[in-house]
C-alpha cells in the first residue's frame, strides 16, 4: 500500500497559484490577440486579391503544420536566443509562437463560418439597400458567431494545455511549477495528480462559458414565450411590444373609423 | 388615368431594360430581353425552369450584373454594360433602396425578430430612429396579418408567415417597384393561398409589380403584361387574353401543361 502524503499538496497552494496565474495571464492574452488575428485571416482569405488570398492561406497551411512544441523551441532558441532578440523573454516568445498558431486555426474557423451563412443572407441585405460592410457587422457577423462559439471553445480549452509547453523554455507556468515541487519532494503521484485537477477544473469552467454563450444566442420569442421571463431586459422588450401593438392597433381603428380603408399604402 | 397620361407612362417607363444579355460560364441565360414596365403595371413573367425568369428579375435591381444591355429606372441610367464605369451610371445600392425584392426561400435574418427584421434597413440605410422605425415596421407587419408576431424569431413562424414578414421587411423601404421571385414555390399548399391575398391586396392598392411565378392563376388575375420566357428570350407577351389565345406554340403548349 502506498502511503499518500496530501500535505505536499496543500503546503504549496500558493506555488499552484503562482503558476495558475501565469498560465492564465498567457492563454487570456494569447487567445484575445489569436481571436482579433484570426478575424483579420479570415478576411484576408475571403478577399479578393490574388496576392493576399494565396499568401494568407500559406501562412494557415505552414503554421497548422508545425508541431506545438517544436515551433515554441525554434520562436525562443532559434529566433529569440540566437538573433540575440532581447526584447523576446521566454514568456513573450512562448506567447508569441502560440499566437501565430492558434491564430491560423482560428482564421480556418472564422472563415468557414463566415461561408456558412446562406448566400440568400447577403442578397437579401443588399436588396434593401445595405452597404457591404453593414451587411457584414448586422447580418453576417451576428450568424456566424454563433456558428464558430463550439469550435472556437474547443480552441481555447486546447490553448489552456497548449500552453503547458512553454514549461520547456523556463516559463514558470502550472507545469514548470509542479515539476519543480516534484522534483524536490518526490511526492510525484500526488503532486502530479493535483496538476491534472487544476487543468481539469480550469477545461471544465471553459466548457460551461461555451454552453453559457449557446444558450445566450439561443432566441426567445418574448411575447409568446411561457415560462417566467428571466431577464430585466426581456420584460422591457415584452412592453415595448405590446406598446406598439395597441400604438398600430388604435391608429388603425382610428383610420377605420375615419372611413379609410384599414390596409393602406405606405 | 387619361389617355395622355397613359401616353406619356408609356414613352417613359418607371423601369426599362433594353438589350438584357447574361452568360454564367458557357450558359447563355438571357439572349437579348427587352422590358418596360410602366408605374402600377402588374407584370406577371412565367415560362419553364432555366428559362433565364429568375435571373431576368435579379438583373433588376442588380443582383445579377447583365454582361450588355442597359437597366434605366426613374429615367436614371444604373447599368450599361461592363464598359460604363464610375460616374457614367447610378449606384445599385440606390437602385436597390427604391426596388422591393421578396425571395424564392424568404431569405430573413434568423437572429433577428419579425420586427427587427424590418427595422435593420431602416435605421441603418434610412437612418431613421430607433422608435420611428419600429412603429413604421409594426404598422407594415399589421398589414401583412402579423401584428402578433412581432418578438417572433423566423425559426419560430410557418413558411407563409416568413414570407409574409419578408413583404412587409420589403415594404418598409416603400419601394417604387416590388419583385417577387416565385414567392410561394417553397411554401407547402395550404399557405401559398395566405401570401398570394396579401399580393393582391398590394396590387389593388396600385403598387407596381413584377411577379415571377407558377402560380397561373395569380396571373390572369392582377397581370396586366404576361410575360412567356423560354431559353433565355421573351417568347410571347401580352394582357390577361394571353392565357387563352396566344400565338405561339411553345406559350400554349406551356399554358396547357401548367394549368
Amino acid at each position: 500500500m502506498i502511503d499518500f502524503s496530501w500535505d505536499v499538496v496543500t503546503e504549496n497552494l500558493d506555488l499552484y497559484w503562482q503558476g495558475l496565474q501565469i498560465t492564465v495571464f498567457v492563454v487570456v492574452v494569447s487567445f484575445a490577440i489569436s481571436t482579433v488575428l484570426g478575424v483579420v485571416v479570415a478576411l484576408l482569405r475571403l478577399s479578393d486579391n490574388p496576392i493576399i488570398r494565396p499568401l494568407m492561406a500559406a501562412y494557415v497551411n505552414i503554421f497548422r503544420a508545425i508541431p506545438m512544441l517544436v515551433f515554441i523551441l525554434f520562436v525562443y532558441y532559434g529566433l529569440a536566443i540566437a538573433f540575440n532578440m532581447r526584447f523576446l523573454s521566454a514568456i513573450a516568445a512562448g506567447m508569441v509562437a502560440l499566437c501565430v498558431q492558434y491564430s491560423a486555426w482560428l482564421g480556418e474557423i472564422f472563415r468557414a463560418g463566415i461561408q456558412a451563412v446562406p448566400k440568400g443572407q447577403r442578397e437579401a441585405s443588399s436588396s434593401v439597400g445595405m452597404t457591404s460592410v453593414g451587411t457584414f457587422f448586422s447580418v453576417i457577423l451576428p450568424q456566424a458567431t454563433r456558428i464558430v462559439i463550439p469550435p472556437t471553445g474547443n480552441m481555447l480549452i486546447g490553448m489552456v494545455k497548449d500552453s503547458s509547453l512553454l514549461y520547456i523554455i523556463g516559463v514558470a507556468e502550472l507545469l514548470r511549477v509542479t515539476n519543480t515541487l516534484a522534483n524536490r519532494t518526490f511526492r510525484y503521484f500526488e503532486v502530479y495528480l493535483a496538476l491534472v485537477l487544476i487543468y481539469l477544473a480550469l477545461t471544465t469552467l471553459i466548457y460551461y462559458g461555451v454552453k453559457y454563450l449557446e444558450r445566450r444566442f439561443t432566441e426567445v420569442d418574448v411575447l409568446t414565450q411561457t415560462k417566467p421571463l428571466r431577464s430585466f431586459r426581456q420584460r422591457r422588450r415584452t412592453a415595448r411590444l405590446r406598446e406598439l401593438q395597441e400604438a398600430v392597433l388604435a391608429e388603425s381603428a382610428e383610420k377605420q373609423a375615419m372611413g379609410h380603408r384599414s390596409v393602406s399604402g405606405p | 388615368m387619361t389617355a395622355e397620361d397613359s401616353a406619356a407612362v408609356r414613352s417613359n417607363p418607371l423601369l426599362a431594360l433594353r438589350a438584357i444579355h447574361k452568360s454564367f460560364g458557357s450558359n447563355h441565360v438571357l439572349k437579348g430581353i427587352d422590358l418596360d414596365v410602366a408605374q402600377g403595371q402588374h407584370v406577371v413573367i412565367f415560362g419553364p425552369s432555366g428559362s433565364g425568369k429568375s435571373t431576368l428579375l435579379r438583373t433588376i435591381n442588380l443582383l445579377e450584373v447583365p454582361d450588355s444591355g442597359s437597366v434605366t429606372f426613374e429615367g436614371v441610367l444604373y447599368w450599361a454594360g461592363n464598359g460604363t464605369k464610375g460616374s457614367a451610371r447610378a449606384k445599385p445600392r440606390q437602385l436597390r433602396q427604391r426596388i422591393g425584392m421578396v425571395f424564392q426561400q424568404f431569405n430573413l435574418f434568423p437572429h433577428l425578430t419579425a420586427l427587427e427584421n424590418v427595422t435593420l434597413a431602416l435605421t441603418r440605410v434610412k437612418s431613421m430612429s430607433r422608435e420611428e422605425a419600429e412603429m413604421r415596421a409594426a404598422k407594415q407587419l399589421h398589414r401583412v396579418g402579423l401584428l402578433q408576431k412581432l418578438g417572433s424569431y423566423p425559426a419560430m413562424l410557418s413558411g407563409g408567415q416568413q414570407q409574409r414578414v419578408a413583404i412587409a421587411r420589403s415594404l418598409a423601404m416603400e419601394p417604387r417597384i416590388m419583385l417577387f421571385d416565385e414567392p410561394t414555390s417553397a411554401l407547402d399548399p395550404e399557405l401559398v393561398g395566405e401570401v398570394l391575398a396579401v399580393m393582391r391586396e398590394l396590387a389593388h392598392e396600385g403598387m407596381t409589380m413584377v411577379v415571377v411565378t407558377h402560380e397561373m392563376g395569380f396571373g390572369r388575375e392582377v397581370g396586366d403584361l404576361n410575360v412567356f420566357m423560354d431559353e433565355g428570350v421573351i417568347v410571347e407577351q401580352g394582357g390577361r387574353e394571353l392565357y387563352t389565345e396566344c400565338r405561339e406554340s411553345r406559350t400554349r403548349a406551356f399554358i396547357r401543361a401548367v394549368l
